[in-house]
């Protein structure tokens, strides 16, 4: 090793704050030694931030615990409500809904998946849905909701949640967090990024009031504007609108109606879809489209047309380019949040995406030099996460039988990339699924989508055809009854919140 | 979804007669013979390439077989098997290079970071926090516990085996009740393209079914009759020997590097297997055992392990130098793998390119783990040695090597069969060190890491001080288990 090559990293800048730079600030100002390491984030007020009502997933669970932030603090600074799953309504056909709920469905039986048995009685002519088999989809269905059971014996121990929240005040949760772990914010724009004539390595960002703020590691967090990656390093981007077509988002909230949901809602509309995020002060709404197919007036008057309670201003559009970079790590600099790639929120990863970023560059921290094999495996890793999150979000556009609308018409006959055509064929044939290399979905995500996009197996597995039948029926019941049951005891999830974390 | 114009799965027939065929045919038997027809067709004699197995299971076998009904009391009491807890390599690849390949649980975190990070950090060794390791090493033996809170149960432990033995346990399993079985040779397979439409037996008669099972090992009797390439790296001739009446079984095989290749020495409960591998041209040693069966095989894959309608499985489709467990391995992830992917139908393009991409990955990543043993600076320059370089490092290798050696990273892969302890105790064996560590071992304050890793150490040399030594605890544990099955019966 070379005295080179020793050199520890002293100085991390963070250009952008928003989730992505407030979260890597919070969670870096956790990790490393504050002897060791000074973080400065440049941020300024009068860029604006993406941030819309965020739907997560439970990994975000992971990240706060990781901070020491208490559940109900955050919850309470952030308006917080809990999350079970995504209701998909006229996805897989016009008036159609299932529900993908966190969690599996059922329980595994000698060894074998819970849902071939399913299968099984459904050759039987048993017409229960899968989703009477999950707790979570049953309390949503009841609006219920309370925390798991760590009992495992428990029916309750089967919840499995997330959140639903205001990413604006996420992030100055995590900014008043990070500050008192002496992260240094500076306010300012950028004007010029200076780089270093011999490395190529990003040696300063110059603001435009004429100070410099140097750094050893730069992190993007700029947004899709993508300010050293693009702008500076010019790292290519990999386009996948061939495959994920939306490209403008419309974004507005609206007053709380109605019992507050525990569950994201999904509606696929003619040129793309809708989310409504319940938070407890408001409903995060946005629409999501492809603008090949569809006008802004129009997405707008439909976006509008289905808001639950009065808009709270005007909507407000977001353009975006579906992909990634070809590199997230590239000299100096990572690239973390929607400057290192963008998935259209249809599975609420775009926090995970940025959780990732962050943890893998803490488990690869690297020395001052930038090992070209650290870059290599961050960039390796990040890039295998983008692509399996994105088969699983086309998954929803391609099995469709939907034909009423020429963005539908390209969806459903679209060209997939191989693996997941490769996994829709093994579930068409027998139910059977096989989660590929550290996949974030799971297989009971999977089974969800693929039943609830109607890719129902020609029959179930041969294994699961030699048990016997009666057993079966009872077993199912059985297992029916006690979510039921379960589901009906919780609490409101209205009054769940109201008690345990009331919003400020 | 349209109907395929296919005919459901009726017969599925199993062609071999060694541990292969014994253990493919009881679990499917177990698992399809209900809806299935199980016809097992046995050559009438033993083949000689289940040496190949290299006399190790490891700790996943004790699950596969209890699933199979073949329970650890059955194994132990119906078969010369003894306990292992790993693999002592002894001068490898060459000098005073020894440790013990040991079986180990996932190693839990200290303090959110990898456990490894802090001795990379500190440059100590991983050994003395092994508990197999330092067991094997005093020669003691004693079950893990199931309470987490014991340092024992950290441990993981897999069988030695005499392949016959178990051979002749599994024959006399009840799940080949359900099967039928038929004496005879095989004269001849008839094909069209890609598919087996019959087997011809020596005494003339044709024997079909929808799906046909190879376990026929190296004479990949029925496989070999469709078009598809074997890919092999290399040919080495493997000697093996019985010595009866060996000294007390070690709960740990060894294998001692020669100048032209290894030899292994497996502890059974009523003596040892030995096992000398060179190349397959090079002449005898005569320090060596040489007095055995001496097969010389190719080392390597079938490029499909499923072609058409025929599945290859054990040696049939793999073949490898047994200085792992990964020959087992790979047999019991291919016959899961083969339940989890029976077709219903004749139509059986889908399993079959599931089934043979997880074949390539299995075999593969296999494959990386010996490659890795042979990745040294001081290997020895001899031809047997240099015949493992004659193609470049593969760059999934690579990978790993380069990433541990970068900051002591384990690089994982889809569908290892071996975890990242595993491969974290062959670095430190094979003297590989990390030029950094992760940063976030310096989070706790050090005296803290101290007693941490102090308190370990000291529950590890406690517990193996307390263990009997192998033999006598086989010999009690041996004797309850008789007197408890004479109480039952």
């Amino acid at each position: 090793m070379t005295k080179a090559d020793a050199v520890p990293v002293k100085r991390i800048t963070i250009v952008g704050g928003g989730s992505a730079g407030w979260m890597s600030a919070a969670a870096l100002s956790t990790m490393l030694p504050a002897h060791a390491v000074q973080i400065t984030l440049v941020e300024s007020e009068e860029i604006g931030t993406v941030g819309v009502g965020e739907a997560t997933i439970p990994d975000i669970i992971n990240f706060n615990a990781m901070l020491g932030i208490k559940e109900a603090d955050f919850l309470r600074a952030t308006s917080g409500t809990f999350k079970l799953g995504i209701m998909f309504t006229d996805w897989a056909k016009l008036g159609e809904t299932y529900f993908h709920p966190f969690g599996s469905h059922g329980v595994d039986m000698q060894g074998i998946d819970f849902h071939q048995f399913w299968l099984r009685m459904r050759e039987q002519g048993a017409d229960t849905r899968i989703e009477a088999y999950s707790l979570c989809a049953a309390a949503a269905a009841q609006n219920t909701f309370t925390l798991p059971e760590t009992n495992p014996r428990s029916v309750l121990s089967q919840i499995r949640y997330a959140y639903h929240f205001d990413a604006t005040a996420y992030a100055a949760f995590l900014r008043t967090f990070a500050e008192e772990r002496g992260v240094k914010r500076i306010e300012g724009k950028i004007g010029e990024v200076h780089l270093d004539p011999e490395t190529g390595f990003i040696d300063r960002v110059g603001l435009e009031n004429g100070e410099d703020v140097g750094g050893d590691l730069f992190i993007d967090c700029s947004g899709f504007r993508a300010l050293l990656h693009e702008q500076t390093l010019k790292v290519p981007f990999r386009d996948w609108r061939h495959w994920l077509p939306c490209d403008t988002a419309q974004a507005v909230a609206c007053e709380q109606s109605g019992p507050l949901l525990p569950y994201t809602k999904s509606t696929a509309k003619s040129a793309g879809w809708q989310w409504r995020i319940p938070t407890q002060k408001r409903t995060g709404n946005g629409h999501i489209y492809s603008s090949a197919y569809m006008e802004d007036d129009a997405a707008i008057q439909s976006l509008l047309d289905d808001l639950d309670g009065a808009p709270m201003g005007s909507p407000r559009k977001i353009r975006f380019r579906t992909g990634c970079r070809e590199k997230f790590w590239e000299k100096n600099c990572i690239a973390i949040g929607l400057s290192g790639g963008f998935l259209e929120p249809l599975e609420s990863t775009s926090l995970f995406l940025i959780q990732e970023g962050i943890s893998k560059l803490i488990a690869l921290f690297p020395t001052a030099t930038m090992p070209a094999v650290v870059r290599d495996q961050y960039n390796r890793l990040m890039t295998q996460k983008f692509e399996q999150i994105r088969d699983f979000i086309i998954l929803h556009y391609k099995a469709t039988a939907r034909d009423d609308s020429p963005f539908w018409e390209y969806c459903r006959t679209m060209d997939i990339p191989d693996t997941l055509h490769q996994k829709m064929a093994l579930f068409a044939e027998s139910g059977r699924i096989f989660r590929f290399e550290d996949e974030l979905f799971a297989k009971p995500n999977w089974i969800a989508v693929m039943l609830g996009q109607n890719i129902i197996p020609r029959t179930c597995d041969p294994i699961a055809q030699a048990v016997d039948v009666a057993s079966v029926e009872r077993s199912l019941a059985s297992m029916r009854g006690a979510i039921s049951q379960a589901a009906t005891k919780m609490p409101s999830h209205e009054a769940f919140i109201q008690k345990y974390a009331p919003a400020r | 979804m349209m109907a395929h114009p296919s005919s459901p799965l009726k017969q599925i027939l199993v062609y071999g007669s060694g541990l292969a065929a014994e253990l493919t045919t009881i679990a499917l038997a177990a698992s399809v013979g209900q809806t299935a027809k199980i016809i097992r067709v046995v050559p009438p004699n033993l083949p000689q390439d289940d040496v190949l197995f290299g006399g190790i299971a490891p700790p996943s076998t004790y699950e596969f077989l209890r699933t199979l009904g073949v329970t650890e009391p059955r194994l132990l009491l119906g078969s010369d098997t003894s306990f292992s807890f790993g693999t002592q390599f002894e001068n490898w690849p060459a000098g005073q290079k020894s440790w013990v390949q040991s079986f180990q649980q996932p190693l839990a975190p200290l303090f959110g970071v990898p456990f490894h990070q802090y001795l990379i950090a500190r440059d100590e060794p991983l050994a003395p926090y092994l508990i197999a390791a330092q067991a094997a090493q005093t020669g003691a033996f004693a079950h893990p516990p199931e309470d987490r809170r014991h340092p024992l149960s950290r441990a993981e432990y897999g069988y030695h085996f005499d392949p016959a033995h178990l051979t002749a346990l599994l024959a006399n399993h009840p799940a080949h009740q359900v099967t039928e079985r038929i004496n005879g040779t095989l004269r001849q397979v008839q094909t069209s393209g890609e598919t087996i439409t019959a087997l011809t037996l020596g005494d003339g008669r044709d024997v079909s079914a929808d799906l046909y099972i190879d376990c026929s090992g190296l004479d990949r009797a029925m496989i070999g009759a469709v078009p598809v390439a074997f890919l092999d790296e290399a040919q080495v001739r493997v000697t093996a020997t019985a010595s009866p009446g060996a000294p007390p079984p070690a709960p740990c095989r060894t294998i001692t590097a020669r100048p032209d290749g290894w030899t292994a020495v497996t502890p059974l409960l009523n003596g040892a297997q030995s096992l000398s591998v060179s190349l397959a041209d090079a002449p005898t040693d005569p320090s060596g055992p040489n007095d055995g069966t001496a097969l010389d095989v190719k080392i390597g894959r079938l490029e499909q392990s499923w072609v058409g309608n025929c599945v290859a499985l054990g040696h049939a489709a793999t073949v490898a130098e047994p200085l792992s467990p990964a020959p087992m391995m790979l047999l019991e992830r291919a016959i899961k793998r083969l339940l989890e992917l029976i077709p219903h139908t004749d139509m059986m393009q889908v399993e079959r390119r599931e089934f043979n991409r997880r074949f390539e990955n299995d075999a593969d990543n296999a494959a990386l783990f010996h490659r890795s043993l042979f990745t040294a600076d001081d290997v020895p320059d001899q031809p047997y040695w240099r015949e493992k370089y004659t193609s470049s490092t593969p760059a999934a290798l690579d990978r790993k090597l380069s990433q541990y050696a970068s900051r002591g990273v384990l690089v994982q892969y889809d569908h290892e069969p071996f975890n990242p302890e595993d491969w974290l105790v062959q670095h430190q064996g094979m003297g590989r060190t990390a030029k950094r560590h992760d940063v976030l071992v310096h989070r706790t304050p050090a005296a803290e890491v101290d007693q941490a890793l102090g308190a370990l150490r000291d529950a590890v040399k406690t517990t193996v001080q307390a263990m009997p030594p192998h033999p006598a605890y086989m010999a009690k544990f041996r004797d309850y288990l008789v007197r408890k099955h004479h109480d039952q019966s």
